[in-house]
């Protein structure tokens, strides 16, 4: 059983996530200010930290720089605010993900099985490097089994979809255009297919994403292409923008 | 066939030179007939007496020679000269003085009147004097001694000398025959003491008429003559139509030259005159050409020795004339095109010369004053000055008063100094007046060491710029403040907002048994839902219409793009019936937009007719290159009436169906035209009938060269 810390002022918020946390089977304890938290995390055994920004004594980014003085457990932020710069300066303090309010419990819990997921399960393993398997984030690709995982989860691709993934992972962080995309997956001259790559794509965030509309892995360059962004150049990237 | 026609044809035009060649040739052929005829009295004399006239104009050359010979009263014979002439030579009182005619025998005559003095003789006379050379005479008297002689011998007295004088005296013809002597052969002993050559003219005051007469055997020796008694033959018996033929021929010259002064330039298929390969050489080295072309002629012409009569002659005269009106023809025409077209002094040689001289003048003189604007003002100042101060050095030098040097002294102590005071002090508001002007509203003019008026004007320019800074600073933020608090009122909202979702979710899961419970959790679900949204796009619309949000233009595909639409858009589009179909253009169009913002347009604009399309229709995404312009157009049919007009949809809270109880807020087409026009976009809507448009421009840019210049300009950022 794991151990979920609650963090917010707003104690309706905390409740209702008990709730849902609860009814999935995790333990959970509930702090309203940043200085509870921390106190908290002192005292017991934490797996995951739910944490809103805008708090009371100690807001959410003070709370996160002094928690990854110590401490190596995910954290998921919760915020009202939805400007990029907001997300870029959480995840830059140390912040594993995000969720924007007013969220949808049910993305809440997707995330919060993905962090603990990767946090418990994958984060201890050591990484090997094969040939035949692609590791970006959390999604792993074994180009031998022909499998692709999400958070250790095997998830279900279609042949063209399995092709278009393969070839985001061999080219990570890289703008790839439709035309380029439909050349290298289907090998044939791109003649007014461009919009069927799209449609694949779409299906393949719908199926790696939590949240499709907000995707965290294969993001939409809009008038450019697509790109798989593997998190790595991520502070860098965003401080440069 | 209209009048264009034919002055545009180039063959009327050869028509109508080849025509005038004639008119010249026959017309002037029709003025020397003319000429001839007025000369010889055609219009008031018979035929044979034009010949007769003819006839003694030859003859008249025979004239001189015959009256030098009848004058002095040689025998002339009939046949001396050629033909057979006789004469009659008769003295001014009618007398006849000699000649060989006898009346009525011969037709042809011709009269020449002449002074006797025309053939004065002179005589030549030496007087040789003798005398005793014992006996002492000097020259002066011998001489008039010897003069007195040849007086007495011209008045036809011989003086006789006795012998008893010392001295005698010859007189010798001008063959040298001895004309008279005395007392030479007496006085023996004597010599000669003086000779000297006396010249007498024979004086004759009388006037003489010469009438020679011929026949015609004188036109058988002048063949030429005998021509052109032909020549005039006809020119009697066409006198009168040859001035009727020539005023004809006149006017058919001037209709002819009119018609092609009138259609120089044109051509066929041009509206206007057209400048031809000879018009365009300059217009003074066109002129000085032909000037050399007659001056060349005119000294050819000098030097070919002319036979008025001989047909050659004329041919070769003829031929001239016609070459040279040919070139005139040409060179007037040539000037004719020249002036329809205008510019006739600009193309010319000395225009251009002048004219770039004029540039190159102009072009230093830009250039001095580009380099006095760039000198700094003070440096000015202090030049003009120096300048001034060491002409007036100068001048009071030169004048030598020594006062006048003292008081040179005295401006330079105050004049100078207070000229660069001045000039400083304006500099100093110049450079403030230029801050100001180019939003620098934080600068201040140190106006501390200035003197009154500047020091005046110098706080009146910083009270502009402090109340415009304060206007700018209050606009900027009441708009700040205006973003800030949409956005915080919207995170306030949002915290219990997101309360409300999870408990109205909570007890959905609780599963009420009552089905009126169910119902309200199902409205406060789905009005829950659109709060969020609401107050999302809430936030984004203030931002995008304050110009409060980020905007990273780069070159944009907009077919990329259209095919990530299609991805996104079609399925959802089928599920309500509606089909997508996309027409891009040809060649990809790129324009400079920011992706994100493009896209939350299409994704708002497409969101749109997914919701308010009538199903069962068809939605059409078109990509235009209109020029410079790329256009993307939207268009679909209406599920629900449009009473309204495109501009007061795209108005904030303004919905087409009027109602409010559907999803949507309003707040999309005034996001997604803010949105637009933060890109440089244009963004109009259309609205015929129950057909809804939505029609966005953006200009297109080259993609290549725009990433030529953007890497430019990246290096050149780095350096």
């Amino acid at each position: 059983m794991y151990t979920i810390l609650i963090c917010d002022d707003e104690r309706d918020i905390v409740s209702a996530l008990k709730i849902y946390l609860q009814a999935e089977g995790y333990r959970t304890l509930s702090a309203y200010t940043g200085k509870e938290a921390l106190k908290i995390l002192q005292q017991e055994e934490v797996h995951l930290v739910l944490m809103d920004i805008m708090m009371p004594q100690m807001d959410g980014i003070s709370a996160m720089v002094e928690l990854r003085e110590r401490y190596n457990v995910p954290v998921i932020l919760l915020t009202a605010k939805s400007e990029d710069s907001d997300k870029i300066l959480g995840l830059n303090v140390g912040a594993d993900d995000y969720i924007t309010k007013p969220f949808n419990p049910v993305e809440v819990l997707a995330r919060v099985r993905s962090q603990l997921r990767r946090y418990i399960i994958l984060g201890g393993k050591e990484e090997k490097e094969e040939r035949f398997r692609y590791r970006i984030g959390g999604i792993e690709l074994d180009d031998k089994a022909k499998e692709v995982f999400l958070d250790g989860e095997r998830i279900n691709l279609t042949p063209t979809e399995y092709e278009i993934l393969k070839l985001f992972m061999q080219h990570p962080d890289e703008v790839l255009s439709p035309k380029e995309i439909y050349r290298q997956v289907w090998n044939d001259a791109p003649y007014g297919a461009e919009s069927t790559v799209a449609v694949h794509i779409r299906h393949i965030r719908e199926k790696i994403e939590i949240n499709p509309a907000e995707p965290r892995y294969l993001k939409v360059v809009w008038a450019q292409g697509y790109k798989l962004e593997s998190g790595r150049k991520h502070e860098l990237k965003d401080i440069d923008s | 066939m209209s009048l264009k026609t034919l002055t545009h044809s180039l063959f009327a035009k050869i028509c109508a030179v080849f025509l005038l060649v004639m008119v010249v040739l026959s017309t002037s052929i029709m003025a020397a007939m003319i000429g001839a005829m007025a000369y010889f009295g055609g219009y008031v004399s018979t035929k044979a007496e034009v010949k007769n006239r003819a006839v003694s104009d030859v003859l008249f050359d025979y004239t001189m020679p015959i009256a030098s010979r009848a004058y002095s009263q040689d025998t002339v014979g009939e046949y001396d000269y050629g033909p057979r002439i006789l004469f009659t030579l008769k003295n001014g009182a009618g007398e006849l003085v000699s000649g060989n005619y006898s009346e009525g025998t011969l037709p042809y005559t011709c009269t020449f009147s002449f002074s006797g003095d025309a053939f004065a003789t002179e005589f030549t006379y030496r007087v040789v004097l003798f005398g005793d050379p014992f006996q002492n005479y000097n020259v002066q008297e011998a001489r008039t001694i010897a003069d007195a002689i040849f007086d007495y011998f011209i008045a036809g007295e011989l003086p006789e000398i006795s012998s008893d004088e010392a001295f005698g005296y010859q007189i010798y013809g001008e063959d040298g025959d001895l004309l008279a002597e005395s007392n030479v052969a007496s006085s023996q002993g004597m010599t000669e003491l003086y000779s000297d050559e006396y010249l007498y003219t024979v004086e004759d005051n009388d006037s003489y008429q010469l009438t020679l007469y011929t026949d015609e055997s004188f036109l058988e020796y002048h063949p030429s003559l005998e021509f052109g008694i032909g020549l005039l033959n006809v020119a009697y018996n066409w006198r009168y139509s040859a001035i009727l033929f020539a005023v004809a021929g006149v006017i058919a010259f001037f209709a002819l030259l009119v018609f092609l002064y009138c259609s120089a330039g044109y051509k066929e298929g041009t509206e206007e005159a057209v400048l031809g390969r000879v018009d365009k050489i300059p217009f003074d080295l066109y002129t000085l050409i032909f000037a050399g072309i007659f001056i060349c002629e005119s000294f050819f012409l000098q030097r070919v020795s002319w036979y008025v009569g001989s047909v050659n002659s004329i041919i070769c005269f003829a031929f001239f004339l016609l070459v040279d009106f040919l070139l005139l023809l040409s060179y007037t025409m040539s000037f004719a095109v020249r002036f329809k077209v205008g510019g006739v002094l600009k193309n010319t040689l000395i225009y251009k010369l002048v004219s770039s001289i004029w540039r190159g003048i102009r072009k230093i003189a830009l250039r001095i004053r580009y380099l006095c604007i760039r000198i700094p003002m003070i440096w000015k100042t202090v030049l003009v000055l120096a300048a001034f101060v060491l002409l007036n050095f100068y001048v009071t030098v030169a004048t030598g008063y020594r006062e006048l040097v003292f008081i040179w002294f005295l401006e330079c102590l105050f004049i100078v100094p207070a000229v660069i005071v001045i000039a400083v002090s304006l500099k100093e508001l110049q450079k403030g007046g230029l801050k100001i002007a180019d939003g620098d509203l934080n600068f201040r003019i140190n106006t501390r060491h200035m003197f009154s008026d500047f020091k005046d004007f110098g706080e009146t320019l910083n009270h502009i710029s402090s109340g415009m800074s304060k206007a700018v600073e209050e606009q900027i933020r009441s708009e700040r403040l205006k973003t800030e608090l949409i956005t915080n009122v919207s995170h306030d909202i949002k915290t219990p907002l997101t309360s409300i979702i999870n408990y109205v979710d909570l007890i959905k899961k609780e599963e009420p048994e009552n089905e009126t419970v169910r119902e309200y959790i199902g409205v406060l679900d789905r009005q829950s839902e659109r709060l969020k949204k609401l107050i999302e796009d809430l936030v984004e619309a203030s931002k995008a219409s304050t110009g409060n949000l980020a905007v990273d233009m780069a070159p944009a595909d907009v077919g990329v793009l259209f095919s990530q639409a299609v991805g996104e858009y079609q399925e959802r589009l089928m599920k309500n019936g509606l089909e997508l179909i996309v027409s891009e253009s040809e060649e990809p169009v790129t324009i400079l937009a920011d992706g994100r913002h493009l896209w939350r347009v299409f994704d708002n604009l497409l969101n749109n007719i997914s919701k308010y399309a009538q199903p069962q229709t068809r939605v059409y995404l078109s990509l235009e290159k209109k020029g410079e312009e790329a256009v993307i157009t939207f268009r679909n049919i209406s599920k629900y009436e449009l009473n309204i007009t495109g501009d007061e949809l795209m108005e904030r809270f303004v919905r087409g169906d009027g109602s409010r109880n559907t999803e949507g807020h309003g707040l999309g087409l005034s996001i997604a035209k803010s949105l637009v026009a933060l890109q440089n976009g244009t963004m109009d809507l259309v609205i015929d009938g129950d057909l809804f448009k939505v029609v966005l421009t953006f200009h297109c840019i080259n993609r290549e060269n725009y990433e030529e210049t953007y890497r430019f300009s990246d290096e050149r950022g780095e350096k």
